[in-house]
């Protein structure tokens, strides 16, 4: 069994005012896990953290990283491998200009400049900020200093990416960049946040810290639905947690039932009626009826479908709609973004995602919280890529989408991608073709 | 914009100079350092009542702001902000050292304001030396060549530290500044008690800041020295330079530049 990346036994610290801010937590991440550390302030997030490359050592009990005891004498080593982003960038560029800044751990390494040279140009890049080397990092924007700290560490080339608050600060598009940038990581991930819906888009696993103890250890779906649990930690659901709440609720569904059902719902139910004002519980039972009466549809069984009810349709709308636009122009003006979140919100947006049910292997939950986010075009991409998925996902500009279109031309001889608009199929594979009516679940 | 806001941003402004490509940013390091420490060496050897001879060694600070195109004005801001030291060294002097040295226009001049316009001519040259030195060529370079020439690293450590909260200080001072204005506690009415605590509350906070930054440059691997990437050589321009530059202050050490040129033109005119 491989090593987990980071494991805290028993470990307890107290402040020298006697403040105890972490009592005997016990933790285990696996590598190239994304976890979030969540709680309050004071709850012990930033100080667990701190304890992750050596900047605390325990009071009492014992850290490891990569098996790997935390002491004096493995700081070096353990600063190898942890790259350690703080929640104030300013704290973090203190060198004249953002080339030096992300050369200093490099240099430390006792790297040649050669290879300096190209860390710190790759980690540039990987951030997006290789036009900002020559700058002063005191006249950088918030979002770019976050950017440069992020380059410094990544310079480093970590094994595990510590960040204590990543996106206090920032604007929402530099928060979008950040949760694009993070989510595109292949290392292990311990983010310390407030936000909840940064955790719920990045992470697999969330942490809920309570007065120095993790009082929670589950999945951002499960964790961020239990109302008493987040009451109780003084946090709020993330604004996207209706749509984990709907997915989880979908566990109880029979999907084949509802395959069917949708697809007898193409004869029964106006396609218009659905999109607007959209299938309420009245109508899902209605559809449900009709299926009883319709026939077998044996062979769309694998498929699971996904319903999304009508109030959060217009919340996904949104984020679809914002996603598409900052593709298409990552210039676009806030006044911009919520014009075309008002078109979303009138807007016959298909709000029907559908997954493929794979091999045994396949993480389904993964698949299922990633959709629940919206079905946010990267999340498409994402499930698509990593899981061999089909996933359809339509509707106004999304379709103008490059992300999209990436998608299609990904999944094009590998993954079966439909498009549906509600019992109406508007394109397939590559969108090059347009299949006809009924086809579209055995063309699949 | 307060005035320690436009401290604070003529220290940028003046730390950003550095970064640009001029004539004076090409030279090695260690090739300005050791001209401007020659230069500094050259102006305090003169004794305390030379002031026609320092003169001509204006020249130096003069070409190199040109050469590293910092406008007058930054460096004259930069220069006031460290003048008060000067005066205070040597404002006691007219009074007591009121000897007569010099008549100008049948009015009697003490030895004291002699030495005093030598002080403050010393100060504004070396002063303007150094700023410019560091203007053009930043102050992590030359900390560097300070290193290369074989300076102590605890000493090249604390200087490099010293510059860097210099801004960390002038920020938070300007933070507390602002938010003690928007309060509407102006310089008249914060008091001394007032002062006394903000003052506390800066090194605070300054104390706070720097060592977060520590711990963030401890994170990132330091172990006591910053290394930088100098892959810059010494070229036959460098030597030139330095030579060149300790040539003509040595000339001006050793003759009075003044006097010979006054010579020169009474003979020219007769």
């Amino acid at each position: 069994m491989s090593l987990p990346a980071v494991e805290l036994i028993g470990v307890s610290y107290g402040y020298p005012d006697a403040t105890p801010a972490l009592r005997g937590v016990e933790l285990r991440i696996a590598a190239g896990e994304a976890v979030a550390v969540v709680g309050a302030n004071g709850a012990g997030k930033s100080t667990l953290l701190l304890h992750l490359n050596g900047l605390l050592l325990p009071s009492a009990g014992e850290v490891r990283i990569c098996g790997l005891t935390v002491t004096h004498k493995t700081l070096a080593e353990v600063r190898r491998r942890v790259g350690f982003v703080f929640q104030d960038a300013d704290d973090q560029l203190f060198m004249p200009t953002v080339h030096d800044d992300v050369a200093f751990g490099p240099l430390n390494q006792g790297l040649p400049a050669n290879e300096v040279q190209a860390r710190v140009q790759a980690a540039l890049e990987a951030v997006d900020a290789a036009h900002l080397a020559g700058r002063a990092p005191y006249r950088l924007s918030g979002g770019e200093k976050r950017a440069a700290a992020i380059a410094g560490v990544l310079a480093m080339q970590p094994s595990i990416l510590v960040l204590d608050e990543p996106s206090s600060g920032l604007d929402p598009a530099g928060r979008r960049r950040l949760i694009d940038l993070l989510r595109s990581f292949k290392q292990t991930r311990v983010i310390a946040t407030h936000d909840l819906d940064l955790a719920l888009e990045v992470c697999q696993r969330v942490l809920v810290m309570h007065e120095g103890e993790v009082l929670a250890d589950g999945t951002p779906a499960e964790l961020f639905c239990d109302h008493d649990l987040l009451r109780r930690c003084q946090l709020e659901p993330p604004r996207s947690a209706g749509r984990a709440g709907t997915f989880a609720a979908m566990d109880a569904l029979d999907y084949a039932e509802l395959a069917q059902t949708l697809v007898a719902s193409r004869q029964n139910v106006s396609p218009r009626r659905l999109i607007e004002p959209g299938p309420d519980a009245v109508q899902l039972d209605r559809i449900f009826a009709a299926a009883a009466a319709a026939p077998d549809h044996g062979e769309i069984t694998p498929w699971r479908f996904v319903i999304v009810p009508a109030d959060e349709r217009a919340r996904l709308g949104e984020v679809v709609f914002a996603r598409a636009l900052i593709d298409r122009d990552p210039n676009a003006t806030h006044d911009q973004i919520d014009e075309a979140r008002r078109k979303a919100q009138r807007g016959p947006l298909l709000m029907l995602a559908i997954a493929r049910l794979g091999a045994a292997d396949r993480d389904i939950p993964a698949v299922e919280r990633l959709l629940s986010l919206g079905c946010a075009v990267q999340n498409m991409q994402l499930v698509a890529h990593a899981m061999g998925l089909g996933c359809g996902l339509t509707g106004g500009q999304a379709l103008a989408s490059p992300r999209m279109r990436e998608l299609f031309e990904l999944a094009d001889g590998e993954v079966p991608v439909c498009w549906i608009n509600f019992g109406t199929v508007v394109g397939n594979r590559t969108g090059r073709q347009r299949p006809a009516p009924g086809q579209f679940v055995s063309s699949l | 914009m307060t005035r320690l806001a436009t401290v604070l941003n003529d220290l940028r402004s003046f730390d950003e100079f550095a970064a640009r490509d001029t004539a004076l940013t090409r030279f090695d390091p260690r090739a300005k350092l050791v001209a401007t420490l020659s230069f500094i060496v050259v102006v305090v050897s003169f004794d305390r009542y030379s002031v026609a001879a320092l003169l001509p060694l204006a020249l130096f600070p003069v070409v190199l702001a040109a050469q590293a195109q910092l406008p007058a004005r930054l460096l004259l801001r930069m220069l006031c902000l460290a003048s008060p030291f000067a005066l205070m060294i040597g404002i006691l002097n007219p009074a007591l050292d009121r000897a007569p040295m010099l008549a100008l226009q049948g009015v009697a001049i003490g030895g004291g304001w002699v030495s005093f316009a030598a002080i403050l001519l010393r100060f504004g040259l070396t002063a303007s030396a150094a700023l410019v030195l560091v203007a053009g060529t930043g102050m992590q370079p030359l900390c560097a060549a300070l290193a290369r020439l074989g300076a102590p690293t605890v000493f090249t450590m604390q200087l490099l530290f010293l510059y860097r909260y210099l801004f960390v200080l002038a920020s938070e001072a300007d933070r507390m500044s602002t938010a003690s204005r928007l309060r509407g506690a102006g310089p008249a009415r914060l008091g001394l008690a007032g002062y006394a605590s903000l003052l506390g509350h800066l090194l605070l906070r300054a104390i706070g800041r720097a060592q977060r930054i520590h711990g963030a440059m401890l994170a990132r691997g330091f172990d006591g020295t910053i290394s930088l990437i100098d892959t810059r050589r010494w070229r036959s321009v460098d030597t030139l330079f330095v030579c060149g530059w300790c040539s003509f202050f040595v000339c001006a050490r050793i003759v009075d530049l003044p006097n010979v040129i006054g010579a020169l033109l009474v003979q020219a005119t007769t």
